[in-house]
């Protein structure tokens, strides 16, 4: 009886420390904070092509950004890295494609800046121990523009030879893929480093609502941090081995104990 | 050892070194806690020298420069990758000593008290294991930082030690070093010493028969055992010394904060297996359960019988545990980020 009586309250306290600390979780978990200002390139090391089904094996599994940039395009961004190219799908819904006239198109700005940290402290004080202690209070980038550039795609040209891309217009929606050459410290121009990081804002106009790049307010494109992301553990191999390990082990020391028993029953 | 030699007359070395222990305790799989000892021991070596040259500290030309650094270094280098498979074995190791004593039924009366020393020892190298992931701050450590302040906030007041609340003038980074170093160290050695005293005092376990009656087998003294430990623990450091020339610890990319895109070692894969299953974060939950259902296991189990194939609802168990362990451990890794 007593035995059961403290599997009662065993299972009574797990159940109660479970129900307690589910609601934290959640709210953790909805009040959790990404940066949305950011666009993931992701390592790949297959071999990436001008794909632009978003659906596709390629982009699935790549990070995706939603911006509503220029004329409150929802754009959405995702981008792959090779180590030797970079690689952009940026889709967005467009029910007038327009080919012949009123050309569509897509702007991507990159821009690389340099970075220096701010930092600012302040004073508090403990009314408690009266007591007074510096506090770091904030961080700020400050950013200084080393270079700029500007490519521009629309439905007849492409302002760079150098700039692949490959564009379909589908289902009242645009994908275009974009492959640059991505040089590990530099992209074209545009140095990466340490304190040097790289921004890209990306606009999208619709030749038919009368947008063009010309009447674009370029100030008014958010402006989003680009990471080139080297191979990182996405696939850790070890876990086959370590699983293998621990399986091995509770079987072999499960023979080895009945083994045991066996013998002295049957010396 | 002579009995009137200098060290017997003045430590009693004779009374610890031929204290009988039954012949099966120096099987492999019996001597796999005291492997963990001498594993400890070059843990500490190497942790020690990692020390002279890490800095803990978060910001530019602090920790991820110092990791820069010591990866560079040939020597320094191979002393963390002793350091990262002394870890990584260590874990492994405590994880099938568990599983040993578990199938052994070596946790009954009188050795309870044993067994939660041993959770206790488990979950504190879980604690060595996720702070020396934060510490080398690269894009894993830096997400690792961020879910031990998650899970600080869960806890609310208790968990102000693991978030920044306590002191916000000093660095997280700075504060988990400080616990990797002294803190998880602190508790260790008097939960080890109890751990081993108590083997001293009940001695090693044996196997007992249908009638709860133990099965003795033949005696050897305590120095046949230590010597297993010492040439076991010793080819085990070889093995992890092998993996440390040609298999270098990983270093990821610089920490960018706000987001989430590594996976956890192999030891905690099975947590975010299950994240990614459930969508959402179960690692305190799940995580405590585990350690209060291993906790209670000499609750669960009071029967004198230690053969597996009279405690089928025990193997069950355990078989379920390392099934799902193993199973959500490869859906983690393979599914996504």
């Amino acid at each position: 009886m007593a035995i059961e009586n403290k599997k009662f309250v065993l299972g009574f306290t797990l159940i109660v420390l479970l129900i307690g600390l589910t609601p934290h979780i959640l709210a953790e978990e909805e009040g959790e904070e990404e940066r949305e200002d950011l666009i993931l390139s992701r390592f790949s090391s297959d071999d990436l092509k001008l794909v632009t089904d978003d659906e596709s094996e390629q982009w699935l599994n790549s990070y995706e950004t939603e911006i509503d940039s220029s004329w409150d395009h929802e754009i959405e961004i995702k981008s792959l890295n090779n180590g030797h190219d970079l690689f952009f799908l940026i889709s967005w819904v467009d029910d007038t494609n327009s080919v012949n006239q009123n050309f569509d198109g897509l702007s991507l700005i990159l821009e690389t800046k340099e970075i220096e940290k701010s930092m600012t402290f302040k004073i508090e004080e403990d009314e408690e121990y009266e007591e007074e202690y510096e506090t770091h209070n904030d961080t700020t980038d400050i950013q200084t523009t080393i270079n700029e550039e500007t490519w521009v795609w629309q439905t007849d040209n492409s302002t760079s030879p150098d700039i692949f891309v490959n564009a379909e217009w589908i289902h009242d929606k645009w994908n275009v893929v974009v492959k640059r050459e991505l040089i590990v410290d530099e992209i074209g121009e545009i140095k990466m480093g340490e304190q040097t990081k790289v921004f890209l804002k990306v606009a999208v106009w619709d030749g038919n609502k009368n947008q063009s790049f010309d009447s674009l307010d370029k100030d008014n494109i958010p402006e989003l941090e680009l990471l080139v992301l080297p191979e990182i553990n996405s696939f850790p191999k070890d876990i086959y081995v370590w699983s293998a390990i621990l399986a091995i082990g509770t079987g072999s020391f499960l023979i080895s104990e009945i083994k045991k028993h066996q013998e002295v029953e049957n010396p | 050892m002579k009995e009137s030699s200098f060290l017997n007359s003045r430590l009693g070395w004779n009374r610890i070194f031929s204290h009988p222990v039954p012949k099966h305790a120096n099987k492999f799989s019996y001597v796999l806690g005291g492997t963990l000892i001498i594993l400890g021991i070059v843990q500490g070596i190497t942790g020690v020298m990692l020390q002279q040259v890490y800095t803990p500290d978060p910001n530019l030309g602090g920790a991820y420069d110092s990791l820069l650094f010591i990866t560079s270094s040939m020597s320094f280098a191979f002393v963390r990758n002793l350091h990262y498979w002394g870890a990584q074995i260590m874990m492994a190791i405590a994880i099938l000593h568990m599983i040993r004593v578990y199938i052994s039924g070596s946790y009954k009366k009188p050795r309870e008290l044993q067994w939660l020393a041993g959770v206790g020892l488990l979950v504190l190298l879980f604690g060595f294991a996720f702070s020396g992931t934060i510490l080398k701050y690269d894009q894993e450590g830096v997400e690792a930082l961020h879910e031990q302040e998650e899970f600080g906030e869960i806890l609310g007041a208790v968990g102000s030690f693991f978030t920044s609340h306590l002191a916000p003038h000093v660095p997280l980074l700075t504060k988990v070093y400080a616990s990797h170093v002294t803190v998880i160290p602190l508790i260790t050695v008097p939960v080890l010493a109890l751990h081993l005293i108590l083997i001293r005092i009940l001695g090693i376990s044996s196997p007992k028969s249908k009638d709860g009656k133990d099965i003795l087998d033949t005696v050897e003294p305590f120095s046949s055992h230590v010597k297993k430990m010492i040439i076991y623990g010793l080819g085990i450091t070889f093995i992890a010394a092998i993996l440390a020339v040609f298999l270098p610890a990983d270093l990821g990319m610089r920490g960018v904060e706000g987001i989430e895109i590594t996976k956890p070692s192999w030891y905690m894969m099975w947590a975010f297996g299950l994240d990614e299953l459930s969508g959402f974060k179960t690692i305190p939950v799940v995580g405590a359960i585990a350690i209060a259902v291993l906790a209670a296991v000499p609750i669960f189990d009071r029967k004198a019988q230690t053969d597996p194939r009279t405690r089928k609802f025990m193997i069950a168990g355990l078989i379920v545990f390392v099934s799902l362990f193993t199973i959500l451990a490869i859906f983690g890794a393979i599914s996504g980020r």
